[in-house]
């Protein structure tokens, strides 16, 4: 199984992906097992409404959640250094709604 | 202690040339006068007034978090009461720190059950007094300036402003940072008066529009400078001013000696003191040394 979070609005596998990594106001994560989508869980982003440091507390909720991957636009710096130090890994995509996302990355096309 | 804050909208206003000329000008008639540079992410005072050095630099140092790992337990406590997003933690890892986002405010300090966190200095930028003498009068420049990078700016125009108080001024003259955050309006929140700088155009229109919303809900005694006057179309400042209280209006005529000042650092008080803008304001400071005696 592989968990792979999404930056989201509402949430939801129609959902488009946000274009903006830590102030996305969800994140939409995906449970993959043997290539078929598990679960589906859409969680509030403590980001959104940060004053400072969105980024950090984005992948301090993907951390606290066991995400794996996260899909999306690239993060900033400090968002960046904590993905890395989390071992989670990002995929770059932006312009897809979160099923064409995952079907790219079941495709391993991304 | 009077205190005069001037500030303007986004850069470029004349801000600073209105500021740096009141202090020359003020300081012929009051003796313990200090002028503070406060827009610290990027101070220009000085260069207005053809210092090539800043002296007396301190640090701005800023309480930041260590983790003693002799004594963390990775219990999580001040990973989830940090609210900058400064403290990290993976699984079960050791916290790790953002400095750049640490806000120094110490709460993860006090949190810690275990007394695992330790404080160690974050120098965020420095200050800087530095002395300013034209024809024998004086006065200080208090700078403050950040170290690239750094987004903490309302502590160290706090730490800007505690330096110059310390210097117990007659006349305090705060020079704000652009714009209307957090940062700017700390730098007139203790001031007499107001001097708000800007311009006939839509956008100087604009942040007038929100820098006088916050001196009306401060309550603040305002005095409007129109900076270049005569380029642009005054009347879209006239829609704003309905709309707020402005005690008094000024008006500096666009001039080319203000350009020709700037480009060769030379003060245009000192070097062009005929020029219709130095004339203005001459004005303004004679208005002003009225108010302070009144
Ligand atoms: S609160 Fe103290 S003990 Fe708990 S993780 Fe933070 S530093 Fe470690
Ligand atoms: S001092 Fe404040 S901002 Fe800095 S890490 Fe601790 S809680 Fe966060």
């Amino acid at each position: 199984m592989v968990r792979i979070a999404f930056p989201t609005e509402k949430g939801g596998l129609e959902d488009n992906i946000y274009p903006r990594f830590g102030r996305a106001p969800t994140f939409t994560i995906i449970d993959i097992e043997k290539k078929q989508i598990k679960n589906v869980k859409i969680v509030e982003n403590p980001g959104y409404r940060a004053s400072g440091g969105a980024g950090v507390k984005a992948v301090q909720l993907l951390a606290n959640e066991g995400v794996e991957i996260v899909m999306g636009p690239t993060p900033g710096p400090n968002a960046y250094f904590a993905l890395n130090n989390a071992g989670i890994k990002h995929y770059p995509v932006q312009g897809l709604n979160v099923k064409e996302a995952v079907e790219a990355f079941l495709r391993e096309d991304y | 202690m009077t205190s005069i804050a001037v500030t303007g909208g986004k850069g470029g206003t004349g801000k600073s040339l209105v500021a740096t000329s009141l202090a020359t000008l003020l300081s012929k008639n009051i003796d313990d006068l200090v002028l503070v540079d406060a827009d610290l992410e990027g101070p220009n005072d000085h260069v207005i007034l053809g210092i090539e050095e800043l002296e007396n630099r301190e640090p701005i140092t800023l309480f930041l978090p260590m983790i003693d790992t002799t004594k963390c337990t990775r219990c999580g406590v001040c990973v989830k009461i940090c609210d900058t997003g400064a403290l990290f933690m993976a699984g079960k890892a050791y916290p790790i720190v953002f400095p750049r986002l640490c806000s120094g405010c110490k709460a993860c300090y006090y949190a810690c059950p275990y007394g695992a966190i330790r404080g160690a200095g974050h120098i965020l930028g420095y200050t800087y007094v530095t002395p300013v003498c034209f024809g024998g009068r004086c006065f200080k420049l208090v700078t403050g300036m950040l170290i690239e990078g750094e987004e903490h700016t309302p502590p160290g125009v706090y730490r800007t402003l505690q330096r110059a108080l310390e210097l117990k001024p007659e006349l305090l003259i705060v020079d704000t940072g652009a714009g209307t955050g957090n940062a700017v309006s700390m730098g007139f929140r203790d001031s007499d008066l107001v001097i708000v700088v800007t311009e006939p155009t839509p956008l100087g229109a604009h942040d007038l529009d929100s820098i006088l919303e916050v001196t009306d809900a401060m309550n603040k005694q305002v005095w409007l400078v129109v900076n270049k006057y005569g380029i642009g179309d005054i009347t879209i400042l006239e829609t704003v001013l309905r709309r707020h209280r402005v005690e008094k209006i000024f008006h500096i005529p666009y001039d080319k000696a203000v350009v020709e000042a700037y480009a060769y650092s030379k003060p245009l008080i000192i070097h062009y003191p005929s020029s219709p803008a130095s004339r203005a304001l001459m004005k303004i400071s004679d208005e002003l040394m009225g108010w302070i005696k009144h």
